[in-house]
C-alpha cells in the first residue's frame, strides 16, 4: 500500500507499507521522517489523522489509545493500512539524515542472562547478523508467544556489532517480564528484534560535556554512552558528570563496569549514586572511592551538585520513570536554564 | 461580540499561568509582568493539554516534546514549528473574559 505523509509547511513524503507491517516500522524502514518515540503504543507521539484511506488497529489496547480524541487519529505504530493511505502529520517532514543504519527486523538469540539486584537481569542476544547502532538508541524485542513489542536500550557499544546487552526489570504485571524472569533458562531463547530506533542519541564528534541523569533501569542506555565517551576518547575534551538513582544499596547494579569507566577517564568522569530510600552504607562507600553517594531523588541530587556548573557546553541526557524524567526536565529548563535542542531523552510513559 | 467570564487576574499566578476548560476545549491564560495572554490550551505540535507545560514567565515549553513560544506573541522558539493560537480575551477591572468572535 502506498503511505503519504502530508506534514506541516506543505511537507510530503511517501513510502510503502504492506498491509501486515506496522506503518511507523515501514516508514522508518523506507527513511521517512515519522513521527515517533517509543514505538511500542505508550507515547502517542506518532499520532497522525487519516484524511484518507483505511487502516487497521493491530493492538487495539495499545495504551496511548485512551489519547486519541476521533476515530480518524491513530498510531502509525499500532496500526497497519488495509488501502492506500493519506495521512496528516502535525510537523514538518524533513530528510533523514542518515545517521545509522536504517532499523529493520533481525533475528537473535539470547546466548547470556544474569541477575544482577533484586527483580533486575542483564541478557545479551547474539543477532544473526552483525549491525551498527549509536550509543543512546534501543530496539523493539518481539518473543514468541507474547503479544505486543517491548522497546529496550543497547547497554554496549561498537561500531559493528553481532552481540547486543541490555538490561530489563520485572515490572508488575509486566507480560513480557514475568515470562522472562519467571524462565529457569534463558539461554537459547530466540527473540525477534526491529530496530535500531530512538533519537536520544550520543555522537561523540561534538564538544559537548555530558549530564546523565537516570532511574533504574533508565541507565541502560547511558551506559552505551559512557562506553562511547571512554573508548572514543571525548574524556580528553570533555567531562561528564553522571547521576544514577537506585531506591536502596540493594537495588544498585552496574557497580563495577562504572567503577571501571570512572578508572580509565582521567578524572573526567563523575559518578553519583543516588538512594532515594536509605543511605549508603560505610561498606559500599569504603568499597568503591571512585564513586560518590548521595541520598534524595536523583534529579534533585543532580540539580544541586551541578548547581553553578551548567555551561553552553552542556548537553543532557535523561532516562527512567517519568515522574524522574519530567522532574529533571523542569529543573534543566527552568533553573539550569538549559536550551531545549540541548535536553534528550524518549519518552516511554 | 460573546463575552464569558473565565476567572479573576488575582487567580492567576505571577509570572505563572493556568488551564481552564471553555466550551471549545482548553484555554491558557498567562501572566508576564503586567500583561495576560490568553491561548488555545492544547500544543499545536500533537495537541496535548498544556496544563503541565513548563513557564519561567516569558517563555512556554510544552512539557511532551520541548515546543516552546514566547508567552507575549505566541510566536515559536527553538524546537517549534509553529505558533500558539491566539485567543481573543478582554480584560476588565479584576476579571478576565474571553471573547467569542463567531
Amino acid at each position: 500500500m502506498k503511505v503519504e505523509l502530508i506534514g506541516a509547511g506543505e511537507t510530503v513524503q511517501v513510502y510503502e507499507s504492506k498491509s501486515s507491517n506496522r506503518l511507523l516500522y515501514s516508514g522508518l524502514k523506507e527513511g521517512a521522517d515519522v513521527p515517533y518515540e517509543c514505538a511500542t503504543g505508550t507515547c502517542g507521539t506518532c499520532k497522525v489523522k487519516r484524511i484518507s484511506g483505511e487502516f487497521s488497529w493491530l493492538w487495539p489496547e495499545a495504551p496511548a489509545r485512551a489519547l486519541l480524541k476521533s476515530a480518524d487519529d491513530f498510531l502509525l505504530c499500532q496500526c497497519a493500512a488495509v488501502t492506500d493511505l493519506k495521512v496528516e502529520v502535525r510537523s514538518k517532514l524533513k530528510p533523514i539524515k542518515e545517521i545509522a543504519q536504517r532499523p529493520q527486523w533481525l533475528t537473535s538469540e539470547i546466548n547470556n542472562s544474569a541477575t544482577v539486584a533484586p527483580g533486575v537481569m542483564t541478557f545479551s542476544v547474539k543477532l544473526s547478523q552483525p549491525i551498527s547502532f549509536l550509543p543512546g538508541q534501543f530496539m523493539v524485542l518481539e518473543f514468541a508467544g507474547v503479544q505486543g513489542g517491548r522497546a529496550w536500550s543497547m547497554t554496549n557499544q561498537a561500531k559493528l556489532t553481532d552481540t547486543l546487552d541490555f538490561v530489563i526489570k520485572k515490572k508488575p504485571q509486566g507480560l513480557l517480564s514475568d515470562y522472562l524472569f519467571e524462565k529457569e533458562n534463558l539461554i537459547g531463547l530466540k527473540a525477534n528484534l526491529f530496530g535500531p530506533i530512538g533519537k536520544a542519541v550520543y555522537d561523540g564528534e561534538l564538544d559537548r560535556d555530558l549530564v546523565c541523569i537516570a532511574g533504574g533501569t533508565g541507565m541502560a542506555g547511558m551506559m552505551s554512552i559512557l562506553a562511547a565517551f571512554i573508548d572514543g576518547g571525548a574524556y580528553r575534551r570533555n567531562r561528564a558528570d553522571v547521576f544514577f538513582g537506585v531506591r536502596t544499596p540493594a537495588d544498585l547494579f552496574f557497580e563495577s563496569e562504572l567503577r571501571q569507566f570512572v578508572e580509565q577517564s582521567d578524572g573526567a568522569l563523575r559518578v553519583v549514586v543516588a538512594f532515594s530510600d536509605a543511605p549508603a552504607s560505610a561498606e559500599l562507600i569504603a568499597k568503591n572511592p571512585l564513586l560518590t553517594f548521595d541520598q534524595g531523588f536523583v534529579h534533585e541530587v543532580a540539580m544541586s551538585e551541578m548547581e553553578g556548573q551548567f555551561t553552553p557546553k552542556t548537553r543532557a541526557y535523561l532516562a527512567g520513570p517519568p515522574p524522574l524524567v519530567d522532574g529533571a526536565l523542569r529543573m534543566l529548563l527552568l533553573k539550569a536554564r538549559l536550551p531545549a535542542t540541548e535536553i534528550l531523552y524518549d519518552k516511554f510513559g | 461580540m460573546a463575552s464569558t467570564f473565565i476567572c479573576k487576574k488575582s487567580d492567576i499566578p505571577q509570572d505563572g499561568f493556568k488551564v481552564f476548560d471553555v466550551a471549545d476545549g482548553k484555554l491558557l491564560i498567562a501572566n508576564s509582568d503586567d500583561g495576560y495572554y490568553g491561548y488555545n490550551g492544547y500544543c499545536p505540535h500533537q495537541e496535548v493539554c498544556l496544563a503541565e507545560a513548563l513557564y519561567d514567565g516569558k517563555v512556554l515549553t510544552c512539557h511532551e516534546h520541548l515546543w516552546q513560544w514566547d508567552i507575549v506573541s505566541g510566536e515559536p522558539q527553538g524546537l517549534a514549528e509553529g505558533p500558539l493560537v491566539i485567543k481573543l480575551i478582554e480584560q476588565s477591572n479584576d476579571e478576565i473574559h474571553l471573547l467569542d468572535a463567531t
